[in-house]
Parts: structure tokens; sequence; C-alpha cells
């Protein structure tokens, strides 16, 4: 049996993966409606920036940047430096 | 409300095996009916829709020489809609009616390697959505059990605990 959307795009089968998990697991850990709206809603965006940034990441392997795995480095150690210092002021 | 309320659960032994067989049932048992309906959605609805983009062969148990079909053990948590596939014997199968002799049986690997030529990675997402369906009904089933899991912190959000008094200034 050929399925209804046979030619979908692999992209559209994100959306209703991200808003389904995050509503459960946000109604699995609250009871009331407005904290699992509140929370199921920061799920889907930390899921969303999670996959985004692994995305992008890939992206960059793939346009192979010179010296990529330098300006990784000097990158994460940019954010680190940034986290600490927000941290302490 | 104060912050120690527990939250009544009318049984939880058969409202989780409620809700382990049919996703939101066992919450509908315990009169739980906007979560119920929350639940049945999205997981049935994950599970129809991996299955129907798998051709419906992306749900079944398989256990012989080529090996065991682990995602099975996720999508069982689907509950009764996954149960169809442990029925694996043809002499069983031949009981059922035409339309629904194939209904989750494990194909053959001629029909795999079809499947996978005809469809590409979309089985692959087919069958992700029919795991990730089983593994959150865990978490439902956990739910019906003992509660929400951070129903104590709801409770203080609710109504935190009162300041102590104030010592008086000397």
């Amino acid at each position: 049996m050929t399925p209804l959307f046979a030619s979908l795009n692999m992209h559209w089968y994100l959306p209703p993966l991200v808003i389904a998990v995050s509503l459960v697991y946000s109604a699995t850990r609250y009871e009331d409606w407005g904290l699992i709206w509140r929370h199921a809603i920061r799920w889907a965006l930390y899921i969303l920036a999670f996959l985004g940034s692994a995305y992008l990441v890939l992206f960059l392997i793939s346009i192979e940047i010179p010296f990529f795995w330098l300006v990784l480095v000097v990158l994460g150690l940019a954010f680190v430096f940034y986290r600490t210092g927000s941290a302490r002021g | 409300m104060s912050s120690d309320e527990k939250l009544e659960l009318r049984h939880p032994a058969k409202a989780a095996l409620l809700a382990w067989l049919v996703p939101g049932l066992g919450h509908w048992y315990q009169g739980r009916m906007g979560k119920s309906v929350l639940y049945a959605i999205c997981i049935l609805g994950l599970f129809v829709a991996g299955s129907q983009q798998g051709a419906w062969q992306v749900v079944y148990v398989r256990w012989d020489r080529e090996g065991f079909y682990w995602p099975y053990l996720a999508q069982v948590g689907t509950g009764v809609v996954a149960l169809p596939a442990l029925i694996r014997s043809p002499a069983v199968r031949a009981w059922f009616p035409e339309a629904v002799r194939r209904f989750e049986l494990a194909p053959t690997p001629e029909e795999q390697d079809d499947l996978h030529r005809t469809f590409g990675k979309q089985i692959d997402m087919a069958m992700v959505y029919t795991m990730v369906a089983g593994l959150l009904n865990f978490l439902v089933i956990y739910d019906a059990f003992a509660g929400p899991a951070l129903w104590d912190e709801e409770q203080r959000r609710k109504s935190p605990p009162p300041s102590p008094p104030e010592t008086p200034k000397e």
C-alpha cells in the first residue's frame, strides 16, 4: 500500500514529532494546563534549538570552511568565557 | 490548595494497565479527560501516521536467523495496536479476514529491500514515529500510575510556603 505522502520532504516529518513529544512530555510532568502549555512551548524551542545547532554544524562541515575545527574551538571558548563572565557579573 | 495536597488517582495499577492498552484510556478512567484526549491524539496519531508512512510494514516482530527486530520493544509500548504483530503463526493468521491477514506481519527480506528501494529514508522516519509513540506511552503509563512527575513542585508554585516571621529589630 502506498503511503499518503509518498514524496514528502524529510523536513516535514519534524514538526508533528516535536509537537507531540513536547506536549506529551510536559503533560506527564504537570497537571495544570497553564504549566503544561508553557513547558511544552519551552521544550519544543529547546528541541528545535538543539536540532538547529546540529544542522548548522553539519552544514558548516559540508561546505568545507578552511580551519573549520579551529573556528569551532574559538567559538566554543568564546561561549564558555561569555557564560563564565555573565555568571560572575 | 495547600502545598502538601495529594493528587487522588483512581486505582493506579488498573489505570496504568488501561493506559498501556490504549493510550489515554487510563487517564479517562481516572477522570483526567483533557490529558486523556491529548495522549490519545498525540500517541495514536504518531503511531498511525508512522505505520501509514511505512506502508504498514514497520511494526512487526522478528526473532530468527535474521536477528531480533529491536524497534518492536519500543513500539509495543503503544499497547493493543502493536499486539497483532505477536501473532506470527500462519495457521492462526489464516483465521483472519483476507484484508487484515498480513497486518503487522514481518516482511520477507525481499519485501524489505523493495520497501527501502521504493521509499528510502521515509521508512526510517516511519519507524522512528512508531518507536517514539511507544516510548512516550511509557511516560503516560507512569503518569497514570503515580501522577505527574513534578506534582510537588507544581503545588509549591501555586502556594509558596509562608515566609518566616520577621524578628523584631533591637
